[in-house]
């Protein structure tokens, strides 16, 4: 007994074989935007690469470009055997492909998904990795004659004041090291040159006086000036949490995205499978269905298909004994 | 003698007319990028729009997006048009629009000639300069009144961290205006006194410099204080000391310049190539034009038919616009009919 039936006319397999038509290109459309978003988070990965002591895992942008692509191949696919599968000598040459094609794409759903698991679960790497390379990166910013460091202040500036956020966990994080070069001021104590102080790039352009970037824990250095209530002087974020929620709200909705292109496809899969069943006769009514048995005796099939491709001796013991 | 006259077979009329809309399409999407480019340019205008000081720069976005839009619409209706001019039928229907059609594609061209005429213009002409003269002095004076116009304070910290500059023209520019902001001062301090008294404005000068002015490329921290007493030996230039010191060398007037410069340029190339493009459209509109009408004198739609730009030449044109001008106010017109009084006799009683 097939799996929901449905009767179509020749009008009703025209009209559904142009609806796919459009499917698959906007499918392939959304494969393209894939591809580039992967593109995109690659090349965001490399741009903060710094701050994260190169250390980051690349495997997410890939998988994501390599599904991108996949998905535009199979979905162009898809659509070129839709437009020839109201010609009947054109869809002769398609046919027997079609039922490897249909476990192929089914397949293919299931490991976007796997994608899109993976998006949200490598975000806890991401944030473990910046708080490693944040906390190197402090500790590096004096370092500017030090080769393969000497760029690390200039990136930990440019990022503090692009994401609005100063120090690690937060400002106090400047407090426990010496980030203010050798070179400027020689040390006192152990060598090193400790100061409740912060670098200009911490500094709110917000904030309605000009910015207070030393002595911060002490009130009276300075005019009006108490630090419990000031609040606009410095940014206050740290910069593990800033950055961490411009990557997980990027690799979120890249996430997001994939399970809703996912669901979507697997809808149009279903009435594809419809509409390739049976179009032998191009005049005459034909019938569709989703599956040719029903569910049990499909999955019963393929159990048995399976077997047979693990255990081929099984069959051959089998048959000698009657042979003998 | 008509201008620009050329002999159209019936296959020459179709190429021209599947030629024209191909052309109007392209056309739309000019029509586009002009819309889009005029668009990116009101929102660069916005963006630093405290230091700006000249409103007349705000007009070039304006008449940008309007011939954009109206260049988008005509375009559209063009097309259709000249889908239908090929065939005569269809032509008759159309035959009554074409003509303010033609007048309206006349006006919007001459818009984006002034677009572009109005970019290049401002840009040459040195009112972009004088601008951001006259608004960068002005945001400097007014950047302690945080407490009445915070917007402006951010804005101006933003543009020198952005643009990577300081100051109107170099960092010294800061060590002539008051940037602390009175309520932040300790009046009691000898040394504030001091300050205060030290000029005849009664302004708290001194040599140093906000914290937006730092270039994060330096090797060390930034020192914005006590820049007096860090002086930079002569043979530096202005771009070399101010890096010396770690701070950015470029003066905003400078930045912004470039920065806005660019941009016009562009607007002006676009706008004119887009111009170039739409003329060339008009053109073979033109064309299909009187071909057509000529064709319908003649009555065969099979046959050749004659096209031109202008019916006669360039002067007997410009004669006939006078005359239409007078018409509506002259009697001595020799085509009215008026009754023959006198001893006159009537051709037709011979």
């Amino acid at each position: 007994m097939p799996l929901m039936p449905v009767k179509f006319t020749l009008q009703k397999r025209v009209k559904l074989a142009q609806g796919l038509w459009m499917l698959y290109w906007v499918s392939v459309m959304v494969g393209i935007l894939i591809f580039s978003l992967g593109i995109f988070f690659k090349v965001e990965l490399r741009k903060r690469s710094e701050m994260m002591d190169n250390n980051e895992s690349h495997l997410v942008p890939n998988l994501l470009i390599l599904t991108g692509l996949l998905t535009c191949a199979l979905n162009a696919f898809g659509g070129k055997v839709c437009h020839d599968s109201l010609d009947p000598m054109k869809f002769a040459k398609w046919k027997p492909m079609l039922k490897q094609y249909f476990t192929g794409c089914l397949a293919f759903s299931a490991a976007l998904l796997v994608v899109a698991l993976l998006c949200f679960l490598m975000q806890f790497s991401v944030y473990l990795t910046l708080a490693e390379g944040l906390k190197n990166g402090i500790r590096f910013y004096k370092d500017t004659d030090t080769p393969g460091r000497c760029f690390m202040k200039r990136t930990l500036d440019m990022t503090q004041i692009e994401f609005r956020c100063c120090g690690n966990n937060n400002f106090r994080d400047w407090f426990e090291v010496q980030w203010i070069s050798n070179r400027v001021q020689t040390g006192n104590v152990e060598g090193k040159f400790l100061m409740d102080s912060v670098p200009f790039s911490c500094c709110n352009p917000g904030s309605p006086r000009p910015c207070i970037q030393h002595h911060l824990t002490n009130n009276s250095a300075h005019y009006d000036y108490d630090l419990r209530t000031e609040e606009l002087n410095i940014w206050t974020r740290g910069c593990r949490e800033a950055l961490f929620s411009y990557f997980s709200s990027m690799m979120s909705s890249i996430g997001a995205l994939i399970i809703a292109a996912d669901m979507a496809g697997l809808k149009y899969l279903t009435t594809s499978l419809e509409s390739m069943a049976d179009p032998e006769n191009p005049e005459c009514e034909s019938e569709g269905w989703l599956l040719e048995k029903s569910v049990k005796e499909t999955v019963c099939d393929a159990c048995a298909k399976l077997k047979a491709l693990i255990k081929p001796n099984q069959v051959t013991e089998g048959e000698e004994p009657t042979a003998a | 003698m008509a201008v620009g006259r050329v002999v159209l077979s019936c296959s020459d009329r179709q190429v021209l007319a599947r030629v024209l809309v191909v052309l109007n399409w392209v056309s739309v999407v000019t029509g586009a990028v002009l819309v889009s480019v005029g668009v990116y340019l009101w929102a660069e205008l916005r963006r630093w729009e405290e230091v700006m000081s000249e409103d007349i720069l705000w007009s070039v976005p304006v008449v940008l997006v309007w011939t954009g839009l109206g260049a988008c619409a005509l375009n559209l209706t063009g097309a259709r048009l000249c889908l239908d001019c090929s065939d005569l039928n269809r032509f008759l229907r159309w035959k009554l629009v074409l003509a303010p059609y033609m007048g309206v594609s006349l006006l919007l061209t001459t818009g984006v000639l002034l677009a572009a005429a109005l970019s290049l213009g401002l840009n040459a002409s040195g009112r972009l300069d004088a601008a951001l003269e006259a608004g960068l002095s002005s945001a400097m004076r007014r950047y302690k009144d945080s407490d009445r116009n915070l917007e402006l304070k951010t804005q101006l910290d933003l543009v020198q961290i952005q643009m990577s500059c300081c100051g109107k023209d170099r960092y010294q520019d800061w060590f002539r205006v008051q940037w602390v902001s009175d309520q932040y001062l300790d009046r009691t301090d000898p040394r504030v006194q001091d300050r205060f008294r030290s000029n005849v404005a009664g302004l708290y000068l001194s040599d140093s410099v906000p914290f937006s002015c730092c270039d994060p490329a330096s090797p060390w921290p930034c020192p914005q204080t006590h820049l007096s007493s860090r002086p930079a030996p002569h043979f530096l230039s202005l771009v070399q000391s101010s890096r010396s010191l770690g701070l950015w060398g470029k003066g905003c007037r400078e930045a912004l310049g470039q920065h806005y410069s660019s941009i016009l340029n562009l607007i002006s190339l676009t706008a004119l190539g887009v111009w170039g493009f739409e003329m060339l459209v008009v053109l073979g509109v033109r064309y299909l034009q009187t071909s057509m009408e000529s064709l319908v004198l003649i009555g065969d739609p099979e046959s050749d038919s004659e096209a031109w730009i202008l019916e006669s030449s360039l002067c007997e044109t410009l004669r006939v616009i006078k005359s239409l001008g007078k018409c509506y106010h002259g009697n001595d017109d020799p085509n009215i009919d008026r009754p023959i009084t006198g001893s006159g006799a009537h051709p037709t009683d011979q």
